[in-house]
């Protein structure tokens, strides 16, 4: 009997360490539930608060010597089917050096075209990417492979000024039906998808004569 | 599995939370990129644009004064100790665009002690205005770490500027901004005006001024995108003798004093037309500027 009493002690102690246990778990599991609850509320709002401040994308960028950043540079907000217009004064006696970023969410699937004012002629006009080609000038956000070093450049353009001008750069961004559901007869309500543009200047001041120039 | 049922179920609850405030945050404080009603249901009528005029940095202006040989006036900048008399919002907006100019322009003749008290100016100002937020612990460490050193010094205030404009525009403080720029665009203009001694038409500086008529073009259209507040109207309302006189310059052709072909990949822009400015409308233009900018700082 006396044997008995203590193997049921022994038992309800045994059963107690594994109810302890069980909580023990219970609330490790709780708690690691809650930290993957979390994560996934964390990393879905950080990427969305990104995507709305545009113009801390400006930070991202740095000059390349000889050419210093621009305060003419600008990182707006857009959305597709809509255009966009950035005018921008330029000097004479400088050179500029612009070149373009887009939101990925945009699928490079951006327009875009450069107006001189002063002489009302279409200076520059091409896609944001062209699959076929890989060399300089033939996409503005595309990057291509220059053939001396072999590296990665991200496309710019270089402008030079021969009297102050303004230079009207034109954006456009396809709507999303436009762009891709292109032939498709189906007449569904169209995706508004929303990101950012730079329009990335950098400046020095021009080796060539021409117009005024500064003294250095 | 019913747990990893539970866990997806309130992650899709969470995400949509989460995208439907992110959307309305937009569709309310967003003034430029605004969304209309119809663009919250999703369909798009037909193309709609917009246009951003681009306004250089008092830095931006200063840079060709430094390359050049223009000298450094103290007397001609906004005193410091001006500050109190700035009480209403509008004042305030246009005098730190004013401040921003003149520590602009001291910091590029690499005045130390002058920095430092045009960066505290512009400093107190921010607070007082509400972006006191830009100077973070970063900006003001370096900027109480400031050697006697012109890279430096340059750099931290242009640096503060851009970071002021940056946070303008990403809280959508569209209005602020736009006093801010003018302000800093008059201070700017009255800065280089006064430091022109004898005129000279062929001169760097006496071009840079004729060119700011394209500036004044632009900056008055980003004013009237936002002509709704009654403080821009009365800054456009101030502003309209200077473009008037700015729509006065004629623009010459220049012959054979460019080259007009691609060079070294460079697309070649601007044609043969120079803005010309003459002694007369020089004079005429100084005056006006300092109408402007003396009411700006004497808060009149």
């Amino acid at each position: 009997m006396k044997q008995f009493v203590k193997n049921y002690d022994t038992m309800n102690h045994f059963k107690g360490s594994v109810n302890q246990i069980k909580t023990k778990n219970n609330i490790q599991m709780k708690l690691l539930k809650f930290k993957f609850i979390l994560l996934l509320i964390l990393i879905p709002a950080g990427i969305l608060a990104q995507d709305l401040d545009c113009p801390s994308r400006l930070k991202m960028r740095r000059a390349t010597p000889p050419y210093k950043f621009n305060s003419l540079s600008k990182s707006a907000q857009c959305l597709t089917g809509k255009k966009y217009e950035f005018v921008v004064p330029l000097n004479a006696g400088r050179d500029y050096r612009i070149s373009f970023y887009a939101s990925p969410v945009f699928n490079n699937n951006i327009n875009f075209r450069i107006i001189d004012m002063n002489t009302g002629q279409k200076v520059m006009d091409l896609p944001g990417e062209v699959i076929e080609y890989d060399k300089k000038g033939s996409c503005v956000l595309k990057p291509y492979t220059d053939p001396a070093s072999g590296k990665s450049i991200h496309p710019y353009f270089d402008f030079y000024p021969t009297s102050s001008t303004q230079l009207k750069i034109i954006i456009d961004i396809p709507s999303i039906k436009q762009s891709e559901n292109e032939g498709s007869n189906f007449n569904a309500p169209e995706e508004r998808r929303k990101g950012c543009v730079t329009v990335f200047i950098q400046d020095k001041k021009s080796a060539e004569s021409g117009g005024f120039s500064v003294s250095e | 599995m019913n747990s990893l049922l539970k866990i997806l179920g309130t992650f899709i609850i969470v995400l949509l939370t989460v995208s439907i405030t992110s959307c309305n945050q937009n569709g309310k404080s967003d003034d430029e990129d605004i969304f209309d009603d119809k663009d919250d249901i999703g369909f798009i009528t037909e193309v709609e644009s917009q246009t951003y005029y681009l306004i250089p940095s008092p830095e931006g202006l200063f840079s060709f004064i430094r390359d050049g040989d223009l000298k450094y006036v103290k007397d001609v900048l906004n005193p410091t100790e001006n500050m109190d008399k700035y009480i209403d919002t509008r004042a305030k907006e246009l005098n730190f665009g004013i401040y921003s100019a003149d520590l602009a322009y001291v910091a590029s003749f690499n005045k130390y002690q002058e920095s430092v008290d045009y960066l505290n100016t512009v400093r107190t100002l921010s607070d007082e205005i509400g972006i006191s937020a830009v100077f973070d612990e970063n900006l003001i460490g370096r900027i109480d770490n400031i050697i006697d050193n012109q890279d430096s010094l340059l750099k931290v205030t242009s640096d503060s500027y851009f970071s002021i404009v940056r946070y303008l525009e990403s809280s959508n403080r569209t209005k602020t901004l736009a006093l801010i720029v003018t302000g800093g665009w008059i201070e700017s203009i009255f800065v280089v005006t006064n430091l022109i001694d004898n005129f000279d038409p062929n001169s760097d500086a006496v071009q840079l001024l004729a060119d700011q008529k394209l500036v004044i073009e632009n900056l008055m259209s980003y004013l009237d995108q936002n002509k709704s507040d009654d403080n821009i109207q009365r800054t456009i309302n101030d502003l309209k003798n200077l473009q008037k006189i700015y729509q006065e310059l004629k623009t010459e052709v220049k012959e054979n004093s460019a080259p007009q072909e691609n060079t070294d990949g460079k697309i070649v822009v601007g044609g043969n037309a120079k803005i010309i400015m003459t002694k007369e409308q020089f004079e005429e233009l100084k005056q006006e500027v300092a109408k402007v900018r003396n009411k700006i700082t004497k808060n009149n």
